[in-house]
């Protein structure tokens, strides 16, 4: 990252700067400062066990820009027990329908 | 085409909503810039680290400083494993790399001795002096040697407690495995509270594991201070079909905790259940919060630290906040799990606080896997949230009682995910 800033430091144009700072956004989500508000804390929960950014930990599934619909059906699955679990459904009965929603359009927002 | 130099550059990736942070790395705008607030962390544990890590992700402009004495973290979450020889002390071992290098905090390696919390400025042993504007205590556990006769800090080398995990982890592990065979192990457990109690049953369970192979007519002698539980039958249960006849599970409720300890003779004393002599023991002493929450009045008459679960901000202390096993968090249970979501909604709360808002309603969770073997394991999961004040229980509950074998791997396989989870999320890795 610092090579790239250095490179930006010589002669560019604005445009190829914008380029490269949407490329700049883009390629960093692990360290980025995000306040919190109800959803990215309640997201910030799963990864005690998803791992950072919901990338998945070991045999825990990777969580991160998977489809939001395949989202909201676990966990309303996991909620209502017609989806099978060893854990899962424990956490998600705790669960508003809003709070499944929102979770999965966190996530799925997030770069795979 | 326009020529641009670096100040401008800044300049425009301000605009564009990029500040850069002053270890490299760069944060989007969305970060509040308001604070620049300066917040002490006292003790790099699950709830310490944790905290230091996300007050930086909440809010990069935030000067976060995390005080710990040691360069590494050794967990107490899978010591266990390390008992029974299934694994090394380095896999339970951390450091505060990714804190520092990921997440921009400041890590000193130094001990806090007092706190003034009037001044808002805390002392080191070093001797430097440090002022905040918040503090945050995490400084997990202290043993109440004084409960129990002949029990020190001295004699732990030969009676260890192996509830803080390290040197008295391989103390026991080297115990066990100079115990001859036939031998009698005692683990004997304080009354609640106390850290991670369903660890306990891991311990007898994973002891079990390595006597099963290597040390087949040696017997455990569990001393539960806690009483009969859901919990414990499901063990039991478990130890009958994995450890028929190796673990005998001694009822020490009803004042049948340890009062004294022998270290000459390798025995016990309880009110109730007399005097009880091992080849090895591992004798864990009552507990009550770190001995720094207990010097600078965060402790009330129980040990223990009141906090308002909403921000964990000390109901005794101003401006000072206490996470982890130290604190009071009713019917959350201490364990890492715990602390980890402490250090979250306390880092969260701070910079709300801090910049202005209001702290939203979440969940609470916490989940603790126990392993009876390496293939087997169980799991407790518990989701809290405020109600008038307070942390009430809104799901959670055991493992399935009934399940095949199949789900218990899983179960176990999990845990390994978990304390990977867990650890790269606390010590900030990628």
């Amino acid at each position: 990252m610092m090579k790239q800033k250095k490179c930006m430091t010589r002669n560019v144009s604005v445009h190829l700067l914008t380029i490269s700072a949407v490329t700049l956004l883009l390629s960093i989500n692990t360290v980025m400062a995000a306040a919190p508000n109800k959803i990215k804390m309640m997201a910030d929960a799963c990864l005690t066990c998803h791992g950072p950014n919901g990338s998945g930990s070991g045999k825990i599934p990777e969580l991160k820009g998977l489809e939001k619909s395949d989202i909201t059906e676990s966990l309303f699955g996991f909620k209502s027990g017609d989806e099978k679990s060893t854990i899962m459904g424990r956490y998600a009965k705790a669960l508003s329908d809003d709070e499944i929603n929102l979770l999965a359009e966190y996530f799925s927002a997030l770069d795979k | 085409m326009n020529q641009i130099d670096r100040r401008t550059f800044i300049k425009l990736l301000g605009a564009a909503g990029i500040i850069s942070s002053a270890n490299g790395f760069v944060f989007p705008g969305s970060a509040m810039a308001k604070s620049k607030a300066r917040v002490v962390v006292v003790g790099g544990g699950f709830g310490g680290a944790t905290c230091a890590n996300y007050l930086r992700q909440y809010d990069s402009s935030l000067n976060v400083t995390l005080i710990e004495p040691n360069v590494q973290f050794i967990t107490c979450p899978f010591s266990n494993t390390v008992l029974a020889g299934m694994k090394s002390i380095n896999f339970i071992t951390h450091n505060y790399d990714g804190l520092r290098k990921n997440h921009g905090v400041n890590i000193m390696h130094d001990t806090v001795i007092s706190i003034d919390a009037s001044a808002k400025k805390i002392k080191l042993k070093s001797g430097k002096t440090l002022a905040y504007d918040r503090l945050v205590v995490s400084p997990g556990i202290s043993f109440n040697w004084h409960e129990i006769k002949g029990a020190s800090a001295e004699n732990s080398k030969i009676m260890p407690h192996a509830w803080k995990a390290g040197a008295q982890t391989l103390l026991l592990r080297k115990q066990l495995e100079a115990m001859k065979d036939g031998g009698n192990v005692i683990i004997a457990a304080p009354r609640k509270p106390f850290r991670a109690p369903p660890a306990l049953y891991e311990r007898a369970s994973l002891i079990a594991h390595y006597l099963k192979k290597t040390k087949p007519s040696s017997k455990i002698l569990l001393i539960d201070s806690s009483g009969d539980s859901e919990e414990l039958a499901m063990f039991r249960k478990g130890w009958e079909k994995l450890y028929k006849g190796m673990i005998e599970w001694v009822d020490g409720s009803e004042q049948g905790e340890i009062v004294s300890a022998d270290t000459k003779a390798l025995s016990l004393t309880g009110r109730t259940i007399g005097t009880l002599k091992g080849d090895v023991v591992n004798l864990i002493p009552p507990q009550h919060a770190g001995k720094i929450a207990r010097v600078t009045g965060l402790a009330d008459e129980s040990g223990w630290c009141p906090v308002n679960p909403q921000n964990f901000a000390s109901t005794l202390q101003k401006n000072i906040h206490v996470i982890g096993d130290a604190c009071i968090a009713d019917p959350m249970q201490k364990t890492g799990h715990s602390a980890n979501t402490q250090g979250k909604i306390c880092a969260a709360a701070i910079v709300i606080e801090l910049n202005g808002g209001t702290i939203p309603d979440v969940t609470y969770n916490t989940g603790i896997y126990s392993l009876l073997n390496p293939k087997y394991a169980f799991s407790s999961a518990g989701v809290y949230r405020l109600k008038n004040g307070k942390l009430k229980q809104v799901a959670g509950g055991l493992s399935a009682k009934k399940a095949s074998r199949k789900t218990r791997l899983k179960e176990a396989r999990f845990a390994s995910g978990w304390y990977k989870g867990i650890t790269m999320d606390t010590f900030g890795k990628t």
